[in-house]
């Protein structure tokens, strides 16, 4: 019981360090993929906040969404674009 | 209506799994054990639900609804280790005299969670929250997942069947949420819809889940 104990209190520590070092690390960084990605909230919540800036992340175009597979498999299949653009040598 | 169910679709089914889980708690036998954990469930609910109020009301002021979320965002986080070590010391046989403990570990998960809600605010950006809730759900899953291991080891099973779904609901919510809070393996742009989505199929189970409850409860299966 007493093993049970220590080791959840040791597991609690030792992420609550880890993710102290991570948050300070990510608060921190200045890199531009960073910034873009530090304005979409990803935490739970059932209403989205606004951003504290705005986005420089590209939106998915309405169009653009139409092109990709969303429905079931392992592997997604290309896009149609991507097909369009591909040239068979022989032609 | 796919923008309808974007914007509002959890928080509309949430106050649906709650009518449907307090009948069930108003229905279960008196069983403490699967009260307490069906008490612990709704407040959760509860909780999400005031929150969503709330960030319609002040929808309008976009600095206090940051401020809003922010909070409610700590305040749920913080709960839902309450309930999983809570639920935790309970299965392993340590709830007695061990209090202190529980506190304790709750005080030494709370630092960063408060920690980042304060460096949000004042470093005007997301990666604090989206960060630590990344951690947190790791953890969260790995004590579900103990949990559910007591739960099924256990030989009243069937008595304890709620435990069972909202557990299991619990493992799904908290796996989900590690795919959509992690920016390193999916990277892709509209991470807040997967989050939502992650919700909404948790919460789906749990509505389900009700009608699996009252039918193994009203009659044997075989």
């Amino acid at each position: 019981m007493k093993k049970n104990l220590s080791l959840i209190v040791l597991v609690a520590l030792v992420v609550s360090v880890i993710n102290v070092f991570a948050i300070i690390n990510s608060s921190n960084d200045t890199s531009i993929q960073a910034y873009a990605k530090s304005n979409i909230c990803t935490a739970q919540g059932d209403f989205m906040p606004a951003p504290f800036e705005e986005t420089i992340v590209e939106e998915l175009s309405i169009q653009k969404s139409d092109l990709i597979c969303s429905a079931q498999g392992d592997i997604r299949p290309p896009p149609w674009d991507e097909e369009e653009k591909y040239v068979p040598s022989g032609s | 209506m796919v923008n309808f169910i974007q914007q509002y679709g959890a928080a509309i089914i949430r106050p649906i799994v709650l009518i449907g889980w307090f009948i069930i708690y108003k229905k279960s036998e008196d069983h403490q054990l699967t009260n307490y954990h069906i008490r612990m469930f709704m407040i959760f609910l509860l909780i999400f639900i005031i929150w969503n109020l709330f960030a319609v009301l002040f929808s309008e002021n976009i600095n206090f609804a940051r401020f809003i979320y922010l909070f409610f965002w700590t305040a749920a986080t913080i709960y839902e280790f309450f309930i999983i070590a809570k639920a935790l010391f309970i299965s392993l046989n340590l709830e007695k005299n061990k209090n202190i403990i529980l506190i304790i570990i709750l005080l030494i998960l709370s630092v960063p969670v408060i920690l980042a809600a304060v460096l949000s605010h004042t470093k005007k950006t997301y990666n604090p929250i989206n960060t630590t809730d990344f951690y947190n759900m790791i953890l969260l899953l790995f004590g579900t997942v103990l949990i559910l291991k007591k739960i099924l080891s256990n030989e009243t099973f069937v008595e304890n069947i709620e435990s069972f779904f909202i557990y299991t609901g619990f493992a799904l919510y908290f796996g989900l949420h590690i795919l959509a809070s992690n920016t390193v393996s999916i990277n892709f742009q509209h991470y807040w819809f997967f989050a939502q989505y992650a919700t909404l199929i948790s919460l789906i189970y749990w509505t389900g889940s009700v009608l699996f409850i009252w039918k193994i409860k009203s009659k044997p299966l075989f």
